[in-house]
């Protein structure tokens, strides 16, 4: 039997002083999912994504993390576009570290960890590099290790592909894959389903404020 | 022991100046990349509205302006959240307010313009005993906050969603970074002057930011230029007889430039 790792009890969600962008959202995620959120601009898959994260509070309906023995459940997430000051004068190697809160405290056995992170997002040679210096693809890199760090339960992304080249999609995409073979839960929000299909293990589609299920042989219908 | 050391009122004045010289870039790097640089310059207009009231009222001003600048604080918090999309209006608004108060109280406590003149650019021959005792408290506190959240600092200033989800209490440290803020302002406020204090929370870091090679390194270099500039200053003032705080922040202006220029002949 499937283990549920998150649900989204009945949520309904409005910014504030707006009607409902989503209504009555009723979803389960299972551990293993690589689960895929689709939808036109502008039909709330951020906003899905960021209740599911716990960003923002839905008005009605619960959210529900299903721990399975891990003290506190950590999410990993890549935002479509960080958020960040371009000029912020740290390096990729000093952003992980101050993530990582026991190697933050100067504690050396995360070094490994941070290392095998920067590998596995092919950045090894670029740990010492400032922020600013590098390419899109190269700083997507840098906030889906810090996703990655502290083994999170569940990653999150949202349109990790925009901005990319065709190159640096695939590279991304054999890496979810690869992350996904190893056990990681994914969901992510993409408006340009065709590349990620091939990976995704189930699809939602959002739209006027609803979700609905397809499968990837009626994905084509929708 | 050189002429400059012999006098108790020059070496009060280089140990409150080293400790602002340190302190005010310290907090000064996370205002700045937090585009917040304004945030010190509307504190220490309150502050001195708080001083003012301080010798009105005949309370210690010192501590009297902290409590003012910290209530204020959670005023501007406030703004903040009404003014959602411009975020310095509501610096605007407190700014014009603290300066606005401290104008009218100057007419009204009668201080005379040598005290008056202390306050806004900085005096060294004024420093008492209680007020190195006091500085040297909240210097403390300081250094020990910054130390102990330094990641919570740099989370919360590099990426605020991205430090939300790593656990960080986003709001408590708002409120912690500019309550900093107010004491490093207090801090500062005797010797460099309320109109200039906040200079030396922003120059010293665009300096550093010139020789970036990470948030470590910029932090230290922050830190070192403050306490040059300090040390240059306070030595041009007793030579030359200059305001202590004006040869302060000119000094990091001046290491400012010549480090952008150098910057400029060989990038």
């Amino acid at each position: 039997m499937k283990e549920k790792i998150l649900h989204l009890d009945n949520v309904t969600f409005a910014y504030p002083g707006n009607t409902p962008i989503l209504e009555d959202i009723e979803l389960e995620i299972y551990r293993g999912d690589f689960f895929v959120i689709l939808g036109p601009n502008g039909s709330a898959k951020t906003t899905l994504l960021k209740i599911m994260l716990g960003l923002l509070k839905p008005q009605k309906g619960t959210l529900k993390i299903y721990k399975s023995g891990i003290a506190s459940p950590h999410m990993g997430y890549l935002p479509q576009k960080a958020s960040f000051n371009q000029g912020f004068p740290a390096t990729v190697r000093e952003v992980l570290e101050m993530t990582s809160k026991k190697a933050a405290l100067g504690n050396n056995d995360q070094y490994p960890q941070i290392n095998a992170i920067l590998e596995k997002v092919e950045l090894q040679e670029k740990s010492n590099s400032l922020l600013g210096t590098l390419s899109g693809g190269q700083l997507q890199r840098v906030f889906l290790a810090r996703a990655l760090l502290n083994n999170p339960q569940i990653l999150f992304l949202d349109e990790p592909v925009n901005n990319l080249d065709i190159q640096a999609q695939n590279e991304l995409y054999k890496l979810l894959h690869n992350l996904h073979q190893e056990g990681l839960t994914i969901i992510t929000v993409t408006h340009d389903p065709d590349s990620i299909l091939n990976y995704a293990s189930r699809l939602l589609y959002v739209d006027k404020k609803k979700i609905t299920e397809v499968t990837k042989e009626n994905w084509g219908v929708v | 022991m050189p002429e400059i050391l012999q006098y108790t009122f020059m070496q009060k004045a280089f140990i409150v100046g080293l400790l602002v010289g340190g302190l005010c870039p310290s907090i000064g790097i996370f205002l700045v990349l937090r585009r917040f640089s304004m945030v010190g310059e509307t504190l220490a207009h309150v502050s001195l509205a708080g001083v003012l009231l301080g010798i009105l009222w005949g309370i210690s001003p010192l501590p009297f302006a902290l409590l003012v600048s910290v209530l204020v604080v959670f005023v501007l918090e406030k703004l903040r959240s009404v003014f959602k999309n411009y975020a310095e209006l509501s610096l605007a608004i407190i700014m014009s307010a603290g300066l606005g108060l401290a104008v009218v109280l100057m007419g009204i406590t009668n201080a005379s313009d040598t005290s008056i003149s202390g306050l806004l650019f900085g005096s060294i021959i004024t420093l008492s005993n209680e007020d190195i005792l006091m500085i040297g408290l909240l210097s403390f506190i300081s250094i020990f906050v910054i130390i102990y959240y330094y990641r919570e600092f740099f989370l919360l200033t590099f990426d605020e969603e991205g430090a939300r989800l790593t656990g960080i209490a986003v709001d408590r440290y708002n409120y912690l970074l500019l309550i900093l803020t107010a004491m490093v302002i207090a801090i500062g406020l005797r010797i460099v002057g309320a109109l200039l204090v906040s200079s030396l929370m922003v120059v010293p870091v665009a300096t550093s930011l010139l020789l970036s090679r990470g948030f470590k390194q910029t932090l230290l270099y922050a830190v070192i230029f403050g306490i040059l500039a300090v040390l240059v200053g306070l030595i041009a003032s007793f030579y030359l007889g200059l305001a202590p705080g004006g040869a302060i922040v000119l000094s990091s202006v001046i290491l400012f430039l010549i480090l952008l220029l150098g910057k400029r002949i060989r990038p």
